[in-house]
């Protein structure tokens, strides 16, 4: 298994490095920093722009293999280079990251454990009121998109503010301070938001893994040694059941990121996918290609993690690798 | 008052067929009924009824008093304090019966944990007790181990430790050996007749093989359309009649489709402790050797493990072997270009074992049978004439091409894959198992219709399988195959009358089992590989047995085509014709 994982990581390790340089490449191709200093008024002359974009290795006119060598050569140093307007990336990329994962971990975890939990309710009573209630609702999640349950969810709170008069729950921006209480207030929708939409990702899946361990051997084996069947069917089956959810979780870190951004949007928070847009938007090749580092760094670990979970859930796959 | 009394006893499934129409027997302490049926006469819903595990929908009606306590309609909450605690359940196939996650020792552990509340290191010292009690070598160690990591057999075991754990009045075993060869098969049965002596236990032994419950069961009723009917004490049954041999054309004359000789296959042993690392690797195949002649039946049988399906498979591969080689129809498969091994794949065509799995569930059979045509380039517009006459030669319905093969039974499913095999009019038709998944009312169609389907056409089967009643009824000539190698080979009526190899009488006669012993495929022991369990070798004098422990034994071809791998056969083989 640790050999198995040593492997798994080294070919992370080489996708990794594969997105990021490709991220790079494409933004330093794509992006026109350039554009933006010679829109300014007055206009500074060409000389100055050529050593301002030249001082951060933003020149256009500088060969993009020269460029791609430099900046290699600084995120190999630990150093993800500078923003169009000279500032360090690494401090603001890793304030940003921690922002980031406050909006989408609790989410994503919470949403994995209901998507979860509501797939194998739905799969126990499969064809009755609950499962079409949970497939019904699944769909309706699924075919919203992220940003307009973030919407709907906003204004339901805010019709809940208003009909208490109370100012229950605030979703723009970070807690400024204060103790746990303010912190749930903030968090609450966004958490929300997410764990929402990744519920219904996992738990349509869950459900259709979960109704081929219904009528399983051992399931019955269990019921005949004296499990109820709800024990029999959370011990035994929905166990076995869980191990392929293993890897369709993780290959939900896609669509989750994605997600992320549209949420920091709605929900004022400012970071990384936030950031992401707008380096794109300013033309900032830095801060695109470190923030697409990163979310390949995410990917490649989620697979790491969910490679680490099913071998301890199940020994089959400890024996195979 | 008896343990169970079942009366009236009538399923409705929610199909709305019958399955069992006023059923009733009753059972005392001690004593073991067999309950014999067909598939489809309802015996298994009967077992599944005394327990209350019928799928949701079924409607039951009558009555299921255990120790006169009435249990139908009972709510499950009710009947989980029942079951597995005075009335367990021994199931079918003990390769799925086991959660795969949860190591043994935990789930025997549990079943004791429900019941009896006691700590959980005092459960698992109890499941390690019971694991020895059911004879699994190690138990210790095998309490820990997980139920891919455990033989047919031994999980079968460790289904039996589970039904015994808490000392039930009644043990329910429904098909308990089917699945199993035939010397697990009276290993699992003294099994259950000692866990029966340990417990007191009533059993109800619900089987579709008659052999299985004689001299087993103390009372045998028959169960047929979902009524029962007293068929009198089991230990009288007479013997099931065997099919008579037919007469055997010459053999020397036939031209040889299959030659295999010296054939190897090892596996290298996955990854694990460092320990196994240097072992090297499983002998799953380790220097066979036969031929297969024209319109003849070769049969390979051996236990589970004895490396009969490698062999299969490694002559379905037409490919350079380990080492050995293969000969189909007088070409080495070493030498094969990959245009000359598409060719020669059409002469040799394979029958799978589950009917189930071998078959595309989204294609309809017409497209099944076609496949291997379009393949190898059969004329489009010939397609559908051919695969009406290939349904006709298998006695299916022309109705049924247009079928899916969820809408077929289990025999028809099989004639389908038959069908399938012999589109290409093929030479050699490799068979694994082919009836093992079905019913034995259904086997002896399928088992007809391949004999007649050789004569006709003039086949060559190469059989492999564990059931020794199939090869009765169609082979001509069986080698017999322990631990890679084949210890005994000759004409079936031949070998079964007079078997020459200890192995093979022990696979005849289970009043004659080998002996346990440790048999590490990855490291056989020098000289005679099956003098460990031989229940010869430890009888013989230590001059005779001196040659046992050194020289491995080479199955000669003597007189009659009768070969035997053992310096101290049981019949001499030169009198043989």
């Amino acid at each position: 298994m640790a050999a198995f994982l040593l492997r798994r990581l080294v070919r992370g390790l080489v996708l990794v490095l594969l997105a990021s340089s490709l991220a790079y490449l494409l933004a330093a191709y794509a992006l026109r920093p350039r554009a933006e200093l010679e829109g300014r008024t007055p206009r500074p002359p060409e000389a100055v722009i050529d050593a301002q974009l030249t001082r951060h290795n933003l020149n256009d006119r500088t060969p993009l293999a020269d460029r791609f060598r430099v900046w290699a050569t600084g995120v190999a140093h630990g150093s993800f280079g500078r923003t169009r307007e000279g500032e360090p990336v690494d401090g603001e990329l890793w304030r940003r990251l921690g922002v980031s994962a406050r909006l989408l971990l609790p989410g994503t975890v919470l949403g994995c454990v209901l998507g979860v939990l509501l797939g194998a309710y739905a799969a126990i009573r499969h064809g009755g009121a609950a499962d079409h209630a949970v497939t019904f609702l699944g769909y309706l999640l699924l075919a919203a998109p992220v940003f307009v349950l973030a919407v709907l969810l906003q204004t339901a709170a805010a019709e809940a503010n208003d009909a208490t008069g109370l100012r229950l729950l605030t979703w723009v921006g970070e807690p400024p301070g204060g103790g746990p209480l303010e912190a749930v207030r903030h968090a609450a929708l966004p958490t929300a938001t997410i764990a929402l939409a990744q519920a219904a990702l996992v738990g349509r899946y869950q459900r259709a893994l979960m109704l081929d361990v219904l009528h399983a051997d051992y399931v019955r084996t269990a019921r005949a040694r004296g499990l109820r069947r709800r024990d029999a069917l959370l011990r035994h089956g929905l166990r076995v059941a869980l191990v392929p959810m293993t890897a369709h979780a993780a290959a939900t870190s896609g669509p989750v990121l994605f997600g992320g951004v549209c949420a920091e949007r709605v929900f004022g928070r400012h970071g990384l996918g936030a950031w992401l847009v707008e380096a794109i938007a300013r033309g900032d090749v830095h801060v695109a290609a470190a923030v697409t580092c990163l979310a390949a760094c995410a990917v490649v670990l989620t697979g790491l993690a969910a490679d680490v979970l099913s071998g301890i859930l199940d020994p089959r796959v400890r024996a195979a690798c | 008052m008896n343990p169970l009394e079942v009366t009236d006893l009538r399923v409705a499934l929610p199909s709305g067929v019958r399955a069992v129409d006023g059923a009733g027997f009753e059972v005392r302490s001690g004593e073991v009924l067999g309950v014999v049926g067909e598939s489809g006469s309802g015996k298994t819903t009967l077992g599944l009824a005394v327990m209350g595990l019928l799928p949701a929908g079924a409607r039951v009606a009558g009555s299921v008093r255990l120790r006169g306590e009435e249990l139908l309609g009972r709510t499950d909450a009710e009947l989980s304090r029942i079951r597995g605690n005075d009335l367990a359940m021994v199931f079918q196939d003990p390769l799925s019966a086991l959660t795969p996650v949860h190591p043994v020792g935990d789930q025997i552990a549990e079943t004791i944990r429900i019941h009896q509340g006691v700590r959980r290191a005092a459960a698992r010292a109890r499941a390690v007790e019971l694991l020895d009690l059911v004879g699994v070598p190690g138990a210790a160690r095998r309490a820990r181990a997980h139920p891919h990591e455990l033989s047919g057999g031994m999980r079968q075991r460790v289904l039996i430790a589970m039904a015994i754990a808490n000392r039930p009045a009644v043990i329910i075993a429904d098909e308990p050996v089917t699945a199993l060869d035939t010397i697990a098969r009276s290993r699992i049965l003294d099994v259950l007749r000692v866990a029966q002596a340990s417990t007191g236990a009533a059993i109800v032994l619900i089987t579709h093989d008659l052999d299985a419950v004689t001299g087993f069961a103390d009372r045998v009723m028959v169960m047929s359309e979902g009524r029962m009917a007293d068929a009198g004490p089991g230990r009288e049954l007479p013997a099931v009649e065997v099919a008579p041999v037919p007469a055997r054309p010459a053999r020397a004359s036939r031209p040889v489709v299959l030659e295999v000789s010296g054939l190897v296959r090892h596996h290298s042993l996955p990854r694990g402790t460092p320990a196994r690392r240097r072992a090297g690797a499983v002998r799953a195949v380790d220097g066979v050797g036969f031929d297969v002649r024209e319109a003849e039946t070769v049969a390979l049988v051996g236990e589970s493990g004895c490396g009969k399906t490698t062999t299969l498979m490694e002559i379905m591969r037409l490919a350079r072997p380990q080492g050995g080689r293969v000969m189909v129809m007088g070409q080495d498969t070493a030498a094969l270009t990959r245009a000359r091994r598409k060719a020669l794949r059409r002469d040799v065509q394979v029958v799978f074992q589950d009917p189930y799995s071998s078959l595309d569930p989204r294609m309809r059979v017409s497209d099944i049978i076609a496949e291997p045509l379009t393949a190898h380039r059969f004329p489009r517009a010939l397609i559908g004439d051919r695969v009406r006459d290939l349904l006709a030669m298998v006695d299916l319905d022309p109705a049924h091409a247009r079928r899916h093969p969820h809408a077929l039974s289990g025999g028809q499913r099989q004639r389908v894959g038959i069908a399938r095999a012999l589109a290409l009019e093929p030479r050699l038709v490799l068979l694994d198992e082919p009836v093992a998944a079905l019913d034995v009312t259904l086997r002896a169609g399928v088992l007809d219709l391949l004999s007649d389907l050789r004569s006709r056409l003039g086949l060559a089967y190469l059989l492999v399988t564990h059931d020794l009643t199939v090869v009765r009824r169609i082979a001509d000539r069986v080698a017999v195959m322990h631990q890679g190698r084949i210890v005994e080979t000759g004409p079936v009526d031949e070998v079964f009358h007079r078997p020459a190899h200890p192995y093979t009488r022990a696979l005849l006669d289970p009043r004659f089992p080998p002996r346990d012993g440790p048999s590490d495929p990855a490291a056989p022991i020098p000289g005679c590989r099956f003098r460990i369990r031989c229940p010869h070798y430890a009888a013989l004098g230590p001059r005779c047995a001196g040659l046992c422990d050194v020289v491995d034994p080479q199955p000669g071809e003597g007189h009659g085509g009768r070969g035997v791998a053992c310096h101290h056969p049981l019949v001499t083989l030169e009198a043989a014709t």
